[in-house]
């Protein structure tokens, strides 16, 4: 098989995953919103037709949300996120990593191999790895052994003492001089508080997605707010922003008119863990086929990665930077700390807000850090009574009959509560 | 009385001249007449003693030819015997005053209780072969304490005059001077003489310190003259005090024939000599210094902007660095 | 009234705060001229010293001086003025609480303008570092416990007379609040003995400390000043309170970035409700650049006044872009 036919052929495994999974999405469920026509819309071109992804300046690309996009912006180059959401890339990353590694790194490491992956990017030309959790920080040879030219940016371990956030804002900086040398820009202050602009206004539509999100009944589905965050990742951030107001526009108009997306009685869950990333929105999409909805969730790939908003005192240059490096570091409810004392509390403060009936915890296989933390919230939902369903999975599809099962036996037991609470 | 005709020659002459403090000359002293620790305590109006709760003051009289070696009277020394003290309270009202011997020397001690001026009078009369001589050492004694509250200051800031005495001497005050201010080197002071009531024009005032300066100055057209008080307190520095309180007296001399006013024709002329004491202290400038402070100031400044400059030009570390003990 | 407190929550607080320090400013220092007295027990400077144009005298005067009266007389009949001082100050404290600091104090004001001189200058601030702030911090109930021991040392009779008010000889209220109303006089060193000579000179070297220091550091003497410890030890009672709700909390820490005073408890307590500290001015930064709905707010007798909201931070942010875009 040459070069192009292999192109092809894996381009067209791919391609039938990512379509699959979109057919799933737009017709499994009625009544979609029409801005979410937009969404069905660009996954389908970049992630079943591999179009190009056109980006202005440098294309870097980042493994973690804490890189701070708004720097990379400034420069003149373009983030995209690469954590990679596909089993065919599963399979590829599989060749050379542990058996136990974690599927999105096996993934996203997959696609990094495969030169002409989806979505098409083009070539990168400087991936920043933040130093997270153990698989993304030794993934970060492996790139660089490809031919990548990798910039590790160095998060602390702990996020409490003053040593680490000087610690995480001297990364900052130097990923900034990196930036430059990369680029060839020079950091303006005005180039920063565009591109702090252009993210803010991002951060409030998503914020606006949020707080509807709220409504009961709901009058959005989890699986469409899901493809929304994921579209973050490698669209242009102008459209993107664009389209999510849209879409807020019709939700609001939804909610006026009473419109109900899901049955008045389906469990409102929330859903936490390992990143459901486009094409794996597995559970997602079993949750709210067996007749729940996914109201709320805490992932890296949705609310984690726009939720939190920078404030600046001073409107200059080493203020806003630090500030930047603030955002990305304190309010981070990423496992990969020491302590999820932010994280218990922000769940438990999210089931209150959004009327959440049970928490689904979804862990990767192989992710120590999701897998060493979910008892400790499990155990602080429970004080409050909610209950909680803990599912370890990865990219295959071979266990769709185990959690299909699991899944409805667990919104059962919540419409049995919420009936005999009645 | 024989002593006195004896030096009646040298009286005229120096009478005609201008009229200094003589041999006989009388005015009043808040000073003690030896320093002791005692009630005495400082208020706005200079030394009072107060007795529960009231404002008293002392004043003595004095004599002599010059302030610094005035002596206080001594009772037999000179005859006080037809002299008569009053005093002018604030609210205007006369009231005689018996003498006495406050902390052993002549003087008298009247009480207070008012906020305001009170003007005690001495008026004693004497004769020599041809003159009747009169003199009146006024004294005017300001009670003030900052718990009575200010707002009635203004109202009782005016000099209060007794337009019987034939010759008067009014402290004018300055403008916007209140109940706390002082008189200090430096400061112009403006003095009116009256006789009668009126004004006096042409007549010759004279300012004493105590170190024994002074000036005499002639009275314009509407009775005023004003002094230049002038800093002749010039201690060691280590014992310089900005406290400290000195007298002076100011003096005028008036002379009327005698058919004017006589009562009868004993004697030829009539010489008035009226005296008004005061207090005086250092001003600010001669202990503050613009110079030194702006100099500190701006060394402090400069010198902080300096090490805030160096410190983060050379990148400091925040924080303090962890050091191991060498030593085990 | 659903619109009235929208409004409110999405206030421009820098625009609002300016305006009203600069009310109370031209009150406390110029207020003498239109024959305004507040009294003498105000719990913000208001410098006595500012002899022509003072509105109002700052507490720590007279508290000074009633101090030094003789310790015999003090501990009869004058030390019931003293207490009765203490009320009505405290009085005049429990209906702002520290928002006196942040308001109306027109030497914080004055702070406030060296900062955003230093901030068109384009010069970065400076910050403290956490054992930096833990040390320096003490130093305001030091300066508190000076205050009142000298004076009472100068009652009885233990020390010179001339130090009767040690804290209005070193503060620095005295020698720059009276330059704004024409008398440069405090500005001088006092000769006149060695005490005055030694209090005057360290009064001056403060004011040149002061405005460096004010310069590179946001509310610099805020941090040093004993009438914030003061304050600090009364605020219990007091009515406008910084209340926070920790569930709420993300620990963005947004309200310790913007803080004055750089105060870490902030972001950082969520266990406590009542999060006032004793370096805080109430300016209500905090609240102000909090994105999450109701962690933060000013209440009033127990009534929210301002509160942190999304709209209102959005607003406020934008709001920064944009006027520093201009």
């Amino acid at each position: 098989m040459n070069s192009s036919e292999a192109d092809t052929y894996y381009l067209s495994r791919q391609a039938r995953e990512a379509e699959a999974t979109l057919e799933q999405l737009q017709d499994d469920f009625p009544d979609n919103p029409q801005a979410m026509q937009y969404f069905y819309d660009l996954f389908h071109r970049v992630y079943g037709q591999g179009e190009i992804i056109k980006h202005s300046g440098k294309l870097v690309g980042t493994t973690c949300i804490h890189a701070p996009e708004e720097l990379i912006y400034a420069f003149g180059a373009t983030p995209v996120r690469l954590c990679n959401g596909s089993y065919h890339y599963d399979q590829i990353g599989a060749d050379f990593m542990p058996a136990k590694s974690c599927s999105l790194v096996k993934a996203t490491l997959g696609s990094l191999q495969a030169k002409a992956a989806v979505p098409n990017t083009q070539s990168l030309d400087l991936i920043v790895n933040p130093t997270t959790c153990d698989q993304k920080t030794k993934a970060s040879a492996m790139m660089s052994a490809m031919g990548y030219k990798v910039e590790d940016l160095e998060l602390p371990p702990a996020k409490e003492s003053e040593e680490a956030r000087l610690y995480w804002q001297r990364s900052v900086r130097r990923l900034a001089t990196r930036l430059r040398e990369l680029t060839g820009n020079k950091l303006t202050r005005k180039k920063l508080q565009h591109a702090m602009a252009r993210t803010s206004r991002a951060q409030t539509a998503f914020r606006t997605l949020h707080q509807l999100r709220k409504s009961a009944p709901t009058i959005l589905l989890g699986k469409d707010a899901f493809l929304v965050t994921n579209a973050y990742f490698f669209d242009d951030i102008e459209r993107w922003t664009a389209a999510v107001e849209q879409l807020n526009n019709e939700l609001l108009q939804r909610q006026q008119d009473g419109f109900q997306a899901a049955q008045k009685r389906a469990p409102r869950i929330l859903f936490t863990g390992s990143p459901p990333i486009f094409p794996n929105l597995k559970l997602p999409i079993l949750i709210e086929t067996s007749g729940g909805v996914v109201v709320a969730d805490e992932t890296c790939s949705a609310n984690r990665m726009l939720y939190d908003m920078t404030a600046v005192d001073e409107w200059r240059l080493n203020d806003m930077v630090d500030s930047l490096a603030d955002r990305y570091l304190k309010p981070c409810t990423c496992p990969i700390f020491t302590r999820n004392d932010d994280r218990q509390r922000r769940l438990l403060q999210l089931a209150t807000d959004f009327k959440v009936d049970g928490v689904v915890y979804q862990a990767f296989s192989g992710c120590q850090v999701y897998e060493m933390e979910y008892r400790s919230i499990a155990d602080a939902l429970a004080e409050r009574g909610l209950p909680m369903l803990y599912v370890e999975t990865d990219y295959s599809p071979d266990d769709m009959g185990q959690l299909s099962t699991r899944i409805e036996a667990f919104l059962e037991s919540i419409k049995t509560r919420k009936r005999q609470a009645l | 009385m024989k002593r006195l005709c004896t030096f009646a020659p040298w009286l005229l002459a120096g009478l005609v001249w201008h009229g200094s403090l003589q041999a006989n000359s009388l005015w009043w002293s808040e000073s003690m007449p030896h320093t002791e620790s005692s009630s005495t305590q400082h208020a706005h109006g200079g030394p009072v003693e107060i007795r529960r709760g009231i404002y008293h003051k002392n004043l003595w009289l004095r004599t002599g030819d010059s302030l610094a070696k005035g002596s206080y009277l001594d009772e037999a020394s000179v005859d006080t015997s037809n002299a008569k003290i009053f005093l002018l309270d604030v609210k205007g009202e006369i009231k005689p005053l018996v003498a006495g011997k406050p902390h052993g020397a002549f003087g008298v001690n009247f009480a207070m209780p008012d906020e305001g001026f009170y003007n005690l009078y001495l008026i004693s009369e004497q004769f020599s072969e041809s003159t009747r001589m009169i003199n009146i050492a006024k004294a005017e004694v300001l009670k003030h304490s900052c718990r009575e509250g200010h707002d009635h200051v203004q109202a009782l800031m005016s000099p209060r005059q007794h337009d019987e005495l034939p010759l008067e001497i009014i402290r004018l005050r300055a403008p916007a001077e209140n109940f706390h201010s002082a008189t200090h080197f430096g400061d112009n002071v403006q003095f009116q003489l009256l006789h009668h009531g009126q004004p006096l024009a042409g007549a010759s005032v004279t300012l004493y310190t105590a170190q024994g300066w002074r000036n005499t100055m002639e009275t314009d057209a509407n009775g005023k003259v004003s002094f230049m008080m002038i800093r002749d307190y010039y201690p060691p520095w280590s014992e310089f005090k900005r406290r400290h309180r000195q007298d002076y007296v100011v003096q005028a001399v008036h002379n009327v024939p005698a058919d004017e006013h006589a009562a009868t024709s004993a004697y030829q002329q009539t010489r008035y000599e009226t005296t008004l004491n005061g207090s005086y202290y250092p001003s600010t400038r001669d202990y503050r210094s613009y110079g030194y402070g702006l100099l500190l100031g701006t060394f402090a400044l400069s010198f902080t902007a300096v090490a805030v400059y160096v410190y983060r030009r050379r990148g400091q570390q925040r924080f303090k660095e962890v050091r191991f003990d060498e030593d085990n | 009234m659903k619109t009235i407190k929208t409004a409110i929550n999405n206030i421009d607080l820098r625009r609002f705060r300016f305006w009203l320090q600069l009310f109370f400013f031209a009150l406390l220092m110029y207020g003498g001229y239109f024959a305004i007295d507040l009294g003498s027990r105000l719990p913000t400077f208001a410098c006595a010293f500012n002899e022509a144009g003072r509105g109002g005298i700052c507490y720590l005067f007279p508290l000074q001086h009633q101090l030094g009266v003789p310790s015999s007389r003090l501990f009869s009949w004058a030390g019931l003025a003293v207490l009765q001082g203490l009320l009505i100050f405290s009085l005049w404290f429990f209906a702002l609480n520290k928002a006196w600091c942040g308001y109306a104090c027109p030497l914080g004001t004055i702070q406030d303008w060296i900062t955003a001189l230093r901030n068109r200058l384009g010069i970065r601030y400076s910050r403290y570092s956490q054992g930096q702030f833990r040390q320096l911090s003490r130093i305001k109930y030091l300066l508190l416990a000076l205050m009142i021991l000298i004076p009472l040392g100068v009652g009885a009779a233990l020390l010179p007379h001339e130090m009767g008010t040690p804290f209005c000889d070193i503060c620095p209220a005295r020698m720059v609040l009276p330059m704004f109303t024409g008398d440069f006089s405090q500005l001088t060193i006092d000769f006149s003995s060695k005490t005055t000579m030694i209090m005057t000179t360290l009064g001056l070297l403060i004011t040149g400390l002061f405005f460096t220091g004010a310069f590179f550091k946001k509310r610099f003497f805020c941090f040093f000043c004993p009438m914030s410890a003061l304050h600090y030890l009364l605020s219990k009672p007091a009515l406008l309170k910084l209340k926070k709700d920790g569930n709420k909390c993300t620990s963005c820490g947004d309200c310790y970035r913007v803080c004055d005073m750089e105060i870490r408890e902030i972001a950082d307590e969520v266990n406590e409700t009542n999060i006032m500290q004793d370096d805080c001015i109430m300016c209500l930064k905090c609240v102000a650049h909090c994105p999450e709905p109701d962690a933060l707010k000013a209440t009033f007798a127990g009534i929210p006044i301002f509160s942190s909201t999304e709209q209102g931070f959005i607003k406020r942010m934008h709001k920064g872009q944009k006027h520093e875009q201009q």
